[in-house]
């Protein structure tokens, strides 16, 4: 399965520059968000939303055409 | 000896055209810190009672922090304060830059103005002294432009002034410096207008001195490396406030439509790594601060140039203009940021109230006779650009807006006032309480109205949001994280402890994105060392929050002498509302009997009488205010 992956934020330098924080991954099916973490080397303070929706826990199922963005903690503005 | 402060407050009676200068003891400084806690003092001694906001019995205050002007980041703080035309209690806006600084090496740790001119003038303080001078070229003109001919005839100055808005006393009008930093809320810069107040302009190169200069030169250092160590800090320094809008929209906080919806389908193009990419000239900055979290724009809307003198859109510049009114464009955002600039205008307030007007014109309150023909809705970023510049000149229906939403509904009569997102007259910033919960609380017990800097967001309070953070909350005896979206005691108590530390930040004048109790650059132990530092005194985190307790206590006293009561203390109706849309908190809403609960608990944490919701006689003898006349 293709699963969109955006990072936002400073964890857009995990991504070479020319790819703005922008990614698509092929994974196998039953992969996880913590596998797609492990593979771009995201810190565990970083949190995320799955499909425009903030979620916390890493064990979630991905499935094909997610969208996954991992953010910053929200604070300052 | 020099100190890090100078130890003098200047005094100016505009009607009698007359300054001075009070020397206070050391021990007031420490009392009340600085900063708004200070302006508070004057206006709870001076200010009469029944006073008009916009009359020559108002008092406004121009105050500085005990370490403002050190070699440290996030010190070059002012606090201004007056009786609030927007909510007819206490008023209170901050802001940054280098005037700040430059105000403690002109020899003054703040200024108290009262009375009225009978004619424009401005405030020129250069090196110790004071005078008023001829501001009659000035009147009428821009930011950029009067700071311009400032600069051409008294040389390198930096200006507090306001634009035509604040002239035409529009509610919604702020104090600028450096024409891109903002004293924006609770409509302080409509005080100066009636006072014929157009600037004041400070000169000077008198030395400060930290108490023990290489503890504060080892912060300063540390606090620069932190910048790459705390998440928060590296993502507000790279996109600046505006790097959390994905994370406000994930979570049903990103306020849209005149705060009718928490998510906004376009977010990413109001995002500042977009700002980034496209119309980001440079980053700019506050004296001696290494965060740079400014942003200097260039770009055009429909053959309309964003010039970078007026710096760049934050957070909250970009909800207000962007998602509450419906707008994507970030050029359109940033030539309504530059207008607010160019006018002094709050530009919360200001994008606040054209969502409101937006959302009256859509529900038919608003038709087209009013708006001179004027197709006021949401998306139209042409038609929101042209209610800004009737704002800032007070024309059409402009002129109705400009005095803020809610008197602006009170005009419009026919149930506009459904469209409201006001406490205590103050338009909501963009950090919605239906998703952060302890906001709603905040938002409605503040005593200047819903202010996003006056507490610790419910985010940072949670499992999983680092060691660090928990550790400096731990520092406030909070060392139980709440889970997402709960409105316990514990998050109360959190709500309440925070909330009294961001109060004394105000108070100290230091900035709340390099000072704070978990994210930034320096937490509360840090504080309090370089407080001590800075002063010589042996502050403590204890000490801190006391300073903040105070502040609150002063400014609920205040309150509670301009009629203020636990009604008082309310969320605006459409808050109780499910609210719209698709996004992570449509559906959410408020309940009054649970703002009544979280109510009770906080006003008992706070030893302030139940009935009313003002502090007891005992308390504020508890903190040394026993000389308040209620």
């Amino acid at each position: 399965m293709r699963v969109s992956v955006v990072l936002h934020s400073y964890l857009r330098d995990l991504l070479p520059p020319e790819a703005r924080g922008v990614t698509t991954l092929e994974l196998p099916e039953g992969a996880r968000v913590k596998d797609v973490a492990a593979r771009l080397g995201l810190p565990d303070h970083a949190i995320f939303a799955l499909n425009e929706r903030l979620a916390r826990d890493r064990e979630l199922p991905l499935e094909d055409g997610d969208t996954l963005r991992f953010l910053r903690a929200g604070a300052g503005g | 000896m020099a100190r890090s402060f100078n130890g003098k407050i200047l005094h100016v009676d505009l009607t009698r055209g007359e300054t001075a200068i009070e020397e206070p003891p050391e021990a007031f400084y420490r009392t009340y810190g600085g900063g708004s806690a200070m302006g508070t003092y004057y206006l709870l001694r001076d200010l009469p009672r029944g006073a008009d906001p916009l009359g020559p019995q108002n008092i406004l205050t121009f105050m500085t922090g005990p370490i403002t002007g050190l070699p440290v980041s996030g010190q070059s703080r002012l606090c201004i304060n007056a009786l609030s035309p927007l909510s007819g209690g206490i008023g209170d806006s901050q802001a940054g830059g280098f005037a700040p600084a430059a105000l403690k090496f002109a020899g003054f740790d703040g200024i108290v103005v009262k009375g009225a001119s009978a004619r424009p003038v401005y405030l020129f303080i250069d090196a110790g002294k004071a005078e008023l001078l001829d501001a009659a070229g000035l009147w009428g003109k821009p930011t950029a432009e009067v700071d311009r001919l400032l600069e051409e005839k008294h040389g390198k100055v930096e200006v507090i002034q306001i634009g035509p808005a604040g002239e035409k006393q529009a509610r919604l009008a702020a104090i600028m410096n450096m024409h891109n930093r903002a004293n924006a809320r609770t409509g302080v810069g409509a005080v100066m207008g009636p006072k014929q107040l157009k600037a004041v302009v400070v000169s000077g190169k008198l030395k400060l001195q930290a108490a023990e200069p290489q503890a504060l030169s080892r912060q300063h250092k540390e606090g620069t490396r932190n910048i790459e160590e705390i998440p928060d800090m590296k993502g507000i320094g790279i996109n600046g406030t505006a790097d959390v809008v994905p994370f406000q929209n994930s979570i049903g906080s990103l306020p849209s439509f005149n705060y009718n919806e928490g998510a906004f389908e376009k977010y990413l193009d109001l995002s500042g790594e977009r700002m980034r990419e496209t119309i980001l000239k440079e980053r700019d900055t506050c004296y001696a601060c290494t965060v740079r979290c400014k942003r200097v724009v260039e770009t055009e809307f429909h053959g309309q140039k964003v010039e970078p003198t007026y710096g760049g859109p934050e957070y909250e510049t970009l909800a207000t203009f962007g998602s509450y009114c419906g707008v994507s464009d970030l050029s359109a955002v940033s030539l309504c940021n530059q207008l607010c600039n160019a006018y002094g205008l709050d530009t919360i307030g200001t994008g606040a109230t054209i969502a409101f007007a937006m959302e009256c014109f859509v529900k038919g309150l608003l038709t087209a006779a009013d708006t001179g023909g004027l197709e006021l809705r949401f998306g139209d970023a042409d038609a929101m650009v042209e209610m800004v510049r009737q704002i800032g000149e007070r024309r059409g229906l402009g002129d109705i807006l400009a005095e803020g939403s809610e008197r602006a509904a009170r005009t419009i009569g026919r149930g506009a006032e459904e469209c409201l997102i006001t406490c205590k007259g103050t338009e909501a910033p963009a950090h919605m309480p239906q998703a952060k919960r302890s906001l709603g609380l905040i938002y409605a017990v503040n005593p200047f109205g819903a202010d996003h800097q006056s507490s610790e967001h419910d985010p940072l309070y949670e499992e999983g949001v680092g060691e660090l953070y928990l550790k400096r909350l731990a520092s406030l005896g909070l060392t139980t994280p709440q889970p997402p979206g709960s409105m316990t005691d514990e998050k109360i108590r959190y709500a309440y402890r925070t909330q009294c530390f961001y109060s004394a930040m105000d108070t100290y004048s230091l900035c709340q994105f390099v000072f704070g109790p978990s994210w930034e650059l320096y937490g509360p132990v840090e504080t309090a060392e370089i407080l001590s530092a800075g002063t010589g005194w042996d502050v403590t985190v204890d000490e801190i929050l006391e300073v903040g307790e105070r502040r609150l206590n002063m400014m609920r006293a205040f309150n509670a002498r301009q009629g203020f009561t636990r009604k008082d203390d309310t969320l605006p109706r459409k808050f109780f509302k499910p609210l719209q849309g698709a996004g992570p908190t449509a559906g959410v809403a408020w309940k009054e009997e649970e703002l009544e609960r979280v109510k009770d608990v906080y006003y008992r944490l706070a030893g302030w009488d139940a009935a009313t919701g003002n502090p007891t006689p005992r308390k504020l003898e508890e903190l040394q205010l026993g000389w308040i006349d209620r």
